[in-house]
C-alpha cells in the first residue's frame, strides 16, 4: 500500500453566539507524496480549521487522520517525534509564528535541535543548506526576525518547516499580504521546493490565482464542505461548481484569458 | 473639468521621503477613473490630501487641487467641509471599523444627510431609502435599525456607498473599497460602482487588476510616489510599455 | 532600549530615587552620623544642630542615622520579598496555562479567593497566627500578594501561548518544558520584570504599615513605620518627626513607581523587547 496522508469524514463544530455550528462537516481529503494540491477557500469556510486538524494540532469530533498508516492525534504528535517531523505546517502570519527574541538561526536550527540530535557544524550547515534554497543572504543568519521584510519572514518559515525534513508541508495561507512580486516570487520558491524535493505539498489559501498557478490537483471549500475537488491543468473548464466559476471570474485569472486573446488577436 | 490636480507632493516630515511626487491628474464628469498601485506607493496619500487629512505638523503638501475650478487647497476650512461628504464622497477600505459601533446604521446615514440639508427626520429617512436603494440595498427598514455588526461585510460596504451617494455627490473616492470583502461581494461592489459612474465621476484607487479591468476606464499606474504610465486600463494590461507596469502585471496575473 | 527608557525624564528622576534610597541602604554606617539605637532621655526632642542634622526623637536617638538605618529594611524586606513573590508567579503562572483547562480552572479560582480578601487583612490575620518577626513578615506579604502575581503572569502567558510561535515551535517539536523555557518565560519576562518593580512600592508600604500598627518588628527598630507610629506621642509637640519618616516612604514607592511606569512605557510602545 502506497502511504499517504488521509483524512477520513472530519466534523469539527464550535460554538458561535450559543449557536452550534460545523466549521468543518463531513469531510474526507488526502495529500499524495510528490504532488502540489491546492485548497481553496474564502475566508470563514473552515480551511484553517481543516487544516490545523489535518497536521494534527487539534483533534477533530469525529473522524480520523491517517498519516502514513498511523493514526494521528495530537497526543501521538506530541509524543512521537517521527511523525511530528513528518508532517510540517507553514503558519499563515509569519511575523508572529517567529519567536521575536530568536535570531533567524536559531528559528529555523530549532526543528533539528527538536527533532536530529546532531554536533553543532553539522546543524550549521544545515541550516545554511536551507537558508541558500531560500535565496536568501548568509548574513541574514544573525538578524532578529523583527528586522526582516515579509517575504523574508515567510521564507524563513518555509526553512525552518524545511529543516525538519518533512514528508508532507502545509502551507496555511503562504501568500496572502505580501505584495505581488513578493507573491509570485514566493509562489515559484514553493514550485520548485516541491519540483526538486518530491514531497507533497499543500497549500491552503484564498487566492484562487495563486493555487492555480501552482497546483496539480485544487479542492474548493465553502462553508465547512468540499465542493469539488478537480485535476488541474491549465483549463479552468474543468471547474464545476457555481461558487468556483465565482471565484475564477472575480481573480486575474478571469482576465488573463482574456489578456491573451487581446495579444494574439 | 471636474478635479484636477497639478504637481501634488507631499512629503513627510520626519524622514524627509515624498510620498507623493509631483503627479498630474484630470477626471471629467461622470468619468470613471482608476489609480492602480502596490501597497506603500501612496495611492491612499492622494486620497488623504484630497479630503484635507495631511496633518500639517507631519506632512509637506505643495501643489494645487481644483474641484470645478475652485482651489480647494487653499479654500479655509468651512468651505471645504462644505464640500465633503455632499460634493466629493469617499468610500473607506474596511466597511467594518468606519462606521461607529455603537450607532444604528440608520442614524449614521441620515447624519451625513443633515449635515449638508436642512430637512426633517421623516425627509431624511426617505433620502436615506433611497440612497440605500441605489446602492442595492433591499430590507431598508431592517438596515435602518441594525446596528454595523449585524451586518456582514459586503452589506456594510453597500451601506457605505449608500453614504457616500446620499448627497448626489459629484466625485465618488473608493479606497481599496474591495479589498476585504469576499469574492461574490467583490465583483458586486465594483459592477455596483461602475454603475454610478455617468451620475457621478469615480475615483477607484486599488491593488486588484481582477477590479481593475472588471471597472474599467482611464488608469494610472503608480510606483514610489509617481505616476509611471497612464492610459486605457484594457490597452495597459494588453500592452503595458513601462517596464515596471511589464513586471507588476506578470506577478499579479502569475504569467 | 536602555536608551530608549532614559530618554524619559521620569525614568531618571525615578531611578535617582531608587539609587539614593539604595546607597543609603548599603552604606548606612558610614552615612549615618550617630548610632541610630544610642538611647539618651538626656537629649530628647533636640533642635536640629551639627551632631544632629535633624534633631533627636522622644528617646534622644539621631532622627537622621535612624532614617538612614530604616532604609536597610524597606529595601532589604521588600526587594527579596519581590523576588520570591516574582520566582513564585512566574511557575504558579505559567503552570496554570499549560497544565490544562481543568488544573488553570483550579488555580484561577484560587486566586480569585486570595485576591477577593483585602491584603492588609489577610497578612494581619497571617502575623497574629505566626506572632513577630521578620521572616513572619515575609511570610505574610507573600500569602497576602502571591494571587495577584500568580494571576497577572497567568494573563501575560496565555496571550502569549495563543501567538503564533508558539504553535509554530510545536510544530517543530518542542516539548512542553522546552516551549515554557525557551519560548515563553524569555518573552513575558521583561513584562513581568515591570510589574514586579511597580509591586515594590506596594510590599514597601505593606511592611511600614505592619510595624505602624506594631505588627511584626520588635520595639524601637529604626523601621520608618515604626517610627512614625512611636512619633504618634508626641504628635502636637514634634509633628516632624511623624513627616519626616513618611517622607521617605513617599520618595522610595515614587522612585519604583515612576521607574516602573517608564519602563512599562517602553515596553508597550515597542511591542515587547
Amino acid at each position: 500500500m502506497r502511504y499517504i496522508l488521509t483524512a477520513n469524514n472530519i466534523t469539527k463544530c464550535f460554538f458561535k453566539d450559543g449557536k452550534k455550528f460545523n466549521a468543518v462537516d463531513n469531510v474526507s481529503f488526502f495529500l499524495d507524496k510528490n504532488e502540489f494540491c491546492s485548497l481553496v477557500g474564502e475566508s470563514g469556510s473552515g480551511k484553517t480549521t481543516l487544516v490545523r486538524i489535518i497536521s494534527g494540532l487539534i483533534s477533530p469530533d469525529s473522524g480520523t487522520v491517517v498519516c502514513d498508516g498511523e493514526s494521528l492525534t495530537p497526543r501521538l504528535r506530541r509524543k512521537n517525534k517521527v511523525i511530528c517531523a513528518k508532517l510540517q505546517l507553514v503558519l499563515q502570519n509569519s511575523r508572529a509564528a517567529l519567536d521575536p527574541r530568536f535570531s533567524v538561526y536559531e528559528s529555523i536550527a530549532e526543528p533539528i535541535k527538536n527533532l536530529k540530535k546532531c554536533p553543532r557544524d553539522e546543524e550549521r550547515k544545515t541550516v545554511e543548506k536551507f537558508i541558500e534554497q531560500m535565496e536568501l543572504p548568509k548574513s541574514i543568519l544573525s538578524q532578529r526576525s523583527g528586522e526582516l521584510s515579509g517575504g523574508q519572514q515567510k521564507r524563513v518559515c518555509i526553512a525552518r518547516a524545511l529543516a525538519a525534513d518533512p514528508d508532507y508541508i502545509i502551507f496555511d495561507e503562504a501568500v496572502s499580504g505580501l505584495d505581488a512580486v513578493v507573491r509570485k516570487n514566493v509562489l515559484d520558491l514553493l514550485i520548485k521546493i516541491q519540483k526538486n524535493s518530491g514531497k507533497g505539498c499543500l497549500l491552503i489559501t484564498h487566492d484562487i490565482d495563486a493555487a492555480l498557478y501552482i497546483s496539480q490537483r485544487i479542492a474548493v471549500m465553502k462553508s465547512g464542505r468540499i465542493l469539488e475537488s478537480v485535476n488541474y491543468s491549465g483549463d479552468i473548464k474543468v471547474f464545476k461548481s457555481e461558487y468556483a466559476k465565482t471565484l475564477i471570474s472575480s481573480s486575474s485569472s478571469g482576465i488573463k484569458k482574456y489578456d491573451i486573446s487581446v495579444k494574439n488577436g | 473639468m471636474l478635479l484636477e490636480i497639478k504637481e501634488l507632493s507631499v512629503k513627510v516630515k520626519s524622514s524627509g521621503v515624498k510620498v507623493v511626487n509631483g503627479i498630474n491628474l484630470s477626471v471629467d464628469e461622470g468619468e470613471p477613473l482608476l489609480i492602480l498601485g502596490q501597497s506603500g506607493s501612496g495611492k491612499t496619500m492622494i486620497c488623504r490630501t484630497l479630503f484635507g487629512l495631511t496633518n500639517r505638523y507631519n506632512f509637506d503638501v505643495s501643489g494645487q487641487i481644483f474641484f470645478e475650478g475652485k482651489d480647494i487647497m487653499s479654500a479655509d476650512a468651512k468651505k471645504r467641509r462644505k464640500l465633503y461628504g455632499s460634493d466629493i464622497a469617499l468610500i473607506p477600505q474596511n466597511p467594518m471599523t468606519s462606521f461607529d459601533p455603537s450607532c444604528k446604521l440608520g442614524n449614521q446615514l441620515a447624519e451625513t444627510y443633515r449635515i449638508h440639508n436642512k430637512s426633517s427626520v421623516k425627509a431624511a429617512q426617505n433620502a436615506v431609502f433611497e440612497a440605500m436603494h441605489r446602492a442595492g440595498l433591499e430590507q431598508c427598514k431592517a438596515i435602518w435599525s441594525s446596528y454595523p455588526y449585524m451586518l456582514s461585510g459586503g452589506m456594510l460596504q453597500r451601506a457605505a456607498v449608500a453614504a457616500a451617494i446620499i448627497n448626489h455627490p459629484k466625485l465618488i473616492i473608493a479606497d481599496e473599497p474591495t479589498t476585504a470583502l469576499d469574492a461574490e461581494h467583490r465583483i458586486a461592489v465594483t459592477n455596483l460602482l461602475k454603475g454610478l459612474c455617468g451620475s457621478a465621476a469615480v475615483i477607484m484607487i486599488t491593488h486588484d487588476f481582477a477590479v481593475a479591468d472588471r471597472f474599467g476606464g482611464y488608469a494610472y499606474i503608480m510606483k514610489n510616489g509617481v505616476f509611471v504610465e497612464q492610459g486605457n486600463i484594457e490597452k495597459i494590461i494588453a500592452a503595458p510599455e513601462n517596464e515596471y507596469t511589464k513586471e507588476l502585471l506578470n506577478a499579479a496575473l502569475l504569467i | 532600549m536602555t536608551k530608549k527608557i532614559f530618554s524619559k525624564p521620569q525614568a531618571v528622576i525615578g531611578l535617582i530615587l531608587i539609587m539614593i534610597v539604595i546607597i543609603c541602604a548599603i552604606f548606612a554606617p558610614v552615612i549615618a552620623p550617630n548610632s541610630p539605637d544610642q538611647i539618651d532621655p538626656s537629649l530628647k526632642y533636640l533642635k536640629a544642630d551639627g551632631d544632629y542634622p535633624l534633631g533627636t526623637d522622644q528617646l534622644g536617638r539621631c532622627e537622621l542615622s535612624r532614617l538612614i538605618y530604616g532604609a536597610r529594611y524597606a529595601i532589604g524586606m521588600s526587594i527579596p520579598m519581590l523576588l520570591i513573590l516574582g520566582i513564585l508567579g512566574l511557575i504558579i503562572g505559567t503552570f496554570s496555562v499549560c497544565a490544562g483547562e481543568k488544573m488553570d480552572r483550579i488555580i484561577t479560582f484560587i486566586c480569585d479567593v486570595f485576591i477577593s480578601f483585602p491584603s492588609l487583612i489577610t497578612a494581619i490575620a497571617v502575623i497574629s497566627v505566626l506572632g513577630n518577626g521578620i521572616q513572619n513578615i515575609a511570610v505574610a506579604v507573600v500569602i497576602s500578594m502571591w494571587a495577584w502575581f500568580a494571576r497577572t503572569v497567568r494573563s501575560y502567558a496565555a496571550t502569549e501561548m495563543g501567538k503564533e510561535y508558539i504553535t509554530a515551535a510545536r510544530i517543530s517539536g518542542c516539548s512542553t518544558v522546552s516551549l515554557i523555557f525557551r519560548h515563553l518565560i524569555p518573552n513575558i519576562l521583561p513584562q513581568c520584570i515591570v510589574y514586579m518593580s511597580t509591586g515594590v512600592a506596594s510590599a514597601i508600604i505593606m511592611i511600614s504599615s505592619f510595624s505602624f500598627l506594631g505588627l511584626g518588628l520588635p520595639q524601637g527598630t529604626a523601621e520608618w513605620g515604626a517610627m512614625m507610629n512611636e512619633a504618634r506621642t508626641g504628635l502636637y509637640g514634634h509633628p516632624e518627626m511623624l513627616v519626616y519618616p513618611g517622607i521617605c516612604i513617599f520618595v522610595t514607592t515614587a522612585g519604583f513607581n515612576l521607574f516602573g511606569e517608564a519602563l512599562r512605557d517602553a515596553l508597550t510602545s515597542e511591542g515587547g523587547i
